[in-house]
């Protein structure tokens, strides 16, 4: 099930904020985990049994750890016990395929030719069980006893398939504690849903249409006009997709008294790709840094041992979003650039006016979404060479039907992109004021609402209308 | 953040509860409609729950269909958001470019069958059969109004398609080019503003290049008394496109002044009957051009009392039934068919009802896909 389908919006989502509202404080984290199994069951009934597999394990491997207290040889083992399980399952459902392909290509040996299904979430749920076992192990927090509270934890609807990835200590106050609805919550949380919402049903899937089609054109006959306009509808599609649903995804965990981390600020905004990544998908990067930069010295080594580890964090990165060696250029890509930025770059930056950083950071993140968004390499270098104009010159009439087509989602996107709101929401201060804005949400919110459905039924009109006849 | 005033959050989350329960409750509640008429196919019914079912995620899968099928005021929804696309600036909505002049023009799909191939099956069958046989393709509104779409939409080359095509024939069959005739008059209304047909002014047109490919005198305009039977017609393309903006067709019919033919059009697939070559029922349903000759069936007899004594056999798709009222007045027998639904030799069949003529009809962006003609080899 996803968040953007009638069915989640209308029968799922009320009946479970139903069920918890009624529900007698003790059976309320049952119910939640309950409907989120039958969420996730939705999409992936058998799947669902690996998800239990990885939660029961890493819930065991919790109170173990807890238990040998004093046996740093046994602690090391249960950790390594965790890790070996998290990553070996999701090596094999997601990598498998990728890695007996690139074995097979460079050396020959070949192995057999499984491809198991990718269950989804499964990049999600692993590093957040992964998460806890390592802050229990590191004693920085408390193992849960509870397994409803750590199923909970782990299978949160809200935040199960498309993150923000969310670490146990982020949430475990939360989870500890008697919660129950409460209008305030209620209206913040809509609010974010719907936001979110909007982004990904009006904006994303909208402009997105646009880059479909472009990319449906072969690379090599490109123009530059358009290539960088399908580039900028890519750009916007996987924000607008990705932020949209994170927004949900806090919006909904609001509403049942959750606060989950925020996954993307504004990152558009940037002036270089330092502070991007510092932006852009905010809890992966924590993640990272947590549990992979700060262990292997984080930048208080040496430099070529920085590097390195700069290197392994963006290979990893590169290679989280996909199996597919697409993926490891753009992480590499992403790798060198912050390396130099780090070395040079970012002090150079500082001498040069703010317009000259935004383009530089602006450019850069488009060039690496070509890196992302094209995965055949003779493509990708068409791609290229298309932005560079080497192929057709300006634009053409492509450029021009796509621009008038798509120009007015695209001014609502690069908008969508800037805290223009969020600026204005920070003066809303005083009764007066505070009221008109509320007004302003509430209006704003309930157009998005509608509009969002009328989009969403849309997309399920399908009129079979002799229309080949 | 400062605690939110009350009345107008309250106000809010009651609307928001109302619209999320309320729809949700309708969607389930509401006996399910098991026919789209807008969109001329069956809606998902509410799945059987079985242990098979949600194990495989097929009752998921359906669950959702059946959320979307059923969701109420499904309609209005979906013009709604058309409104939003015109709004946008958005000239196209489902594969259709609202035009210039209130004109939706189909967005021409790419022939998915080599038309080397296409055209292979008509030689094929024209030169087996032994009658003369003509071959019509129509071009579509996109190609000869082109000037009508919106700007620097691409266009696809329709004229070379059917240049193309016309040389393929080799011979075999008479080529009836009504490219150019059309394209002269296309600042008349020789097709529909929301319909991807030809009117029935668009069709007489064709009917003048044929009359003269076939040696036939073709009746003058002015032997025809034109009647608008409608001007509520929303056809296919509005249908498809949801584009409310743009103003419903009109459609005519021409009606020969002098002589009383009277005709007997029967279908042979279900034994309907209909004595006149109009359908006026059909002018009460949304789509309203079936009211041609009753719209699409396997096999149609069309009787013409007064017509000379010759019998046409008419391989067709949906254009033809615009033109048929002025065929009609020149053979006493057509026999129309449609390949998608028989499964007959059509050299066989041309001997059975002693066929004199054959005329192959067909418009332009459905021949592309059109995968039925390999038939006509049998």
């Amino acid at each position: 099930m996803v968040f953007s389908s009638l069915l989640f919006l209308f029968l799922f989502l009320p009946l479970t904020l139903l069920l918890y509202a009624c529900s007698p404080r003790k059976l309320k984290n049952l119910i939640l985990f309950l409907m989120s199994l039958v969420f996730y069951a939705w999409g992936e009934p058998v799947y669902v049994a690996l998800m239990l597999v990885s939660t029961v394990t890493d819930y065991a491997i919790g109170l173990l750890l807890e238990r040998t207290g004093n046996s740093p040889g046994k602690r090391k083992l249960l950790l390594i016990g965790s890790v070996v399980v998290n990553l070996g399952v999701l090596g094999f459902f997601k990598y498998y395929a990728f890695l007996a392909r690139s074995l097979e290509a460079l050396t020959g040996i070949s192995l057999p030719d499984w491809d198991p299904p990718l269950p989804i979430g499964i990049s999600f749920y692993t590093f957040q069980t992964l998460s806890y076992t390592i802050d229990v192990y590191r004693r920085e927090v408390a193992a849960q006893r509870s397994f409803i509270r750590f199923g909970c934890f782990v299978a949160l609807f809200p935040q199960l398939i498309a993150g923000p990835i969310v670490r146990y200590r982020e949430i475990e106050a939360d989870l500890n504690r008697h919660r129950t609805i409460i209008s305030r919550h209620l209206v913040e949380g809509s609010r974010l849903f719907l936001v979110g919402l909007g982004k990904k049903v009006l904006l994303a899937n909208n402009i997105g249409a646009l880059w479909d089609e472009i990319h449906a054109m072969p690379a090599s006959e490109l123009t530059a006009g358009t290539a960088w306009l399908g580039l900028v509808a890519f750009a916007m599609q996987i924000y607008f997709d990705f932020s949209g649903y994170s927004d949900m995804a806090r919006g909904l965990g609001r509403m049942f008294g959750f606060q989950f981390p925020i996954n993307f600020n504004y990152p558009y905004i940037s002036q270089s790709i330092t502070e991007f990544w510092r932006r852009w998908h905010m809890t992966l990067g924590s993640w990272f840094r947590e549990y992979v930069y700060i262990p292997l010295g984080g930048n208080r080594v040496g430099r070529w041992k920085l590097f390195r580890n700069i290197f392994v964090v963006w290979l990893l990165t590169g290679l989280w979003h996909g199996a597919s060696w697409n993926f490891v250029w753009w992480g590499l890509y992403f790798a060198i650039v912050l390396a130099a930025e780090k070395g040079f770059v970012l002090s150079w930056l500082r001498r040069v006016p703010r317009v000259i950083r935004h383009l530089y950071a602006c450019t850069l993140i488009l060039l690496g979404w070509v890196l992302f968004a094209v995965e055949s390499p003779g493509a990708m270098g068409d791609y290229f060479c298309a932005l560079i104009g080497l192929r057709g010159g300006g634009y053409d009439v492509q450029t021009l039907y796509g621009l008038t087509s798509y120009g007015g989602v695209l001014v609502l996107c690069v908008i969508g992109s800037l805290p223009v709101w969020k600026g204005i929401a920070m003066k809303m201060e005083g009764p007066v004021r505070r009221r008109l804005y509320d007004g302003a949400m509430a209006a704003a919110c309930m157009a998005i609402l509608l509009l969002s459905i009328a989009y969403l039924v849309d997309s399920t009109y399908n009129p079979f209308l002799y229309f080949r006849f | 953040m400062a605690a939110l005033s009350g009345k107008l959050n309250k106000l809010y989350l009651g609307l928001l509860g109302l619209l999320f329960f309320g729809l949700g409750c309708s969607m389930l509640l509401l006996p399910a409609k098991p026919f789209s008429e807008l969109e001329n196919r069956y809606l998902a019914a509410f799945p059987a729950i079985t242990w098979e079912g949600i194990r495989s995620g097929e009752f998921g899968r359906t669950m959702e269909r059946y959320a979307a099928d059923q969701f109420p005021l499904r309609d209005r929804w979906v013009t709604m958001k058309a409104w939003v696309e015109v709004s946008l600036n958005k000239k196209e909505n489902n594969e259709v470019y609202a035009g210039k002049d209130g004109y939706l023009l189909q967005k021409l799909p790419e022939p998915s069958i080599s038309l080397n191939q296409q055209m292979a099956y008509v030689r094929s069958f024209a030169e087996a059969v032994g009658i003369p046989v003509r071959f019509l393709l129509a071009p579509n509104s996109a190609e000869i109004l082109s000037g009508k779409l919106p700007a620097y939409a691409p266009v696809s080359d329709q004229k070379a398609y059917i240049r193309q095509a016309y040389r393929l024939l080799w011979d075999a069959a008479g080529g009836v080019d009504v490219y150019e005739t059309l394209r002269a008059h296309r600042d008349q209304s020789i097709y529909y503003r929301t319909d991807h047909h030809w009117t029935a002014l668009g069709a007489y047109y064709a009917y003048q290049a044929y009359a003269r490919q076939a040696d036939l005198i073709p009746f003058a305009q002015d032997a025809f008394r034109i009647d608008k039977v409608s001007n509520t017609f929303y056809g296919t393309l509005s249908a498809k496109s949801k584009f409310r903006h743009v103003k419903p067709d009109e459609i005519d019919i021409w009606l020969p002044k002098e002589t009383s033919y009277s005709h007997k059009v029967t279908h042979l697939d279900d034994g309907t009957e209909l004595d006149s070559l109009y359908d006026w029922e059909k002018l009460n349903e949304r789509d309203q051009y079936p009211v041609f000759l009753g719209g699409n069936h396997a096999l149609t007899a069309i009787e013409t009392s007064e017509a000379p004594d010759r019998t046409l056999l008419l391989i067709k798709d949906s254009y033809a039934h615009a033109m048929v009222p002025f065929l009609a007045q020149h053979y006493n027998k057509i026999c129309m068919v449609d390949l998608r639904y028989l499964n007959m030799s059509m050299k066989q069949y041309a001997a059975e009802i002693n066929a004199d003529e054959v005329l192959i009809l067909y418009n332009a962006a459905t021949f592309g896909s059109d995968d039925q003609l390999v038939k006509l080899g049998w």
